[in-house]
């Protein structure tokens, strides 16, 4: 994989529904990701949104695959990253848990930014006006 | 056409790459997939947390049979 320096190179992440039961993956309208590399640093931006297809269910756990694996010294975090809904009148915190050597990104949610944040499942996307969107910083 | 297995007792499931119909596995599952879609699934390493929130670790495992 190339990329330039200072200039995002975008891919299709690929969704996947982790754990839980009854899981169909949401199909999203615009499905992309946009990355650039500076050094050891991965800037990332994803953007989900839209009905492309199948709507999500089950309670299985959002996944969204990353550019490039995080490093093995990547520590295990949970960042506030970002936004979503499912329908326009529920939206939540969008928080990112990234562990080290991983290839996808776990999302979690809370509608109440002081709450733990709760799993993002299938369930939560299963709404034809759905989204998600982030921005993620982390080490490869 | 890869025929792969899941190793770790946590299912996941994906759209097959050239399908797109949704496929699941949970521990031991094996299923015929497209070469895209396999390899994507024997690089897969999830950032995994559990229902409580807590991390584990590759969370997800396949292997190619």
């Amino acid at each position: 994989m190339s990329f330039q320096l200072g200039i995002f190179n975008t891919y299709t992440p690929v969704v996947t529904l982790v754990g839980g039961a009854g899981n169909t993956v949401p199909v999203y309208a615009t499905n992309i990701g946009r990355w650039t590399k500076i050094g050891n640093m991965v800037w990332l931006q994803l953007y989900f949104t839209g009905d492309g297809g199948a709507e999500g269910a089950g309670t299985g756990v959002l996944n969204f695959s990353l550019p490039i694996t995080s490093a093995a010294t990547q520590p295990v975090f949970r960042v506030m990253a970002g936004y979503m809904y499912n329908a326009t009148a529920t939206a939540s915190v969008a928080y990112a848990d990234l562990n080290a050597g991983a290839t996808s990104v776990t999302i979690r949610r809370a509608t109440d930014p002081s709450a733990v944040p709760a799993s993002a499942n299938g369930n939560n996307q299963s709404n034809t006006a759905r989204e998600i969107r982030f921005n993620l910083v982390y080490e490869v | 056409m890869k025929t792969i297995r899941q190793n770790a007792d946590c299912n996941i499931t994906i759209r097959r790459f050239d399908t797109g119909e949704n496929v699941s596995f949970d521990l031991g599952t094996e299923i015929d997939l497209d070469d895209a879609t396999a390899e994507y699934l024997l690089n897969y390493r999830t950032s995994g947390t559990n229902a409580d929130g807590e991390f584990i670790e590759e969370a997800a495992q396949f292997v190619e049979v």
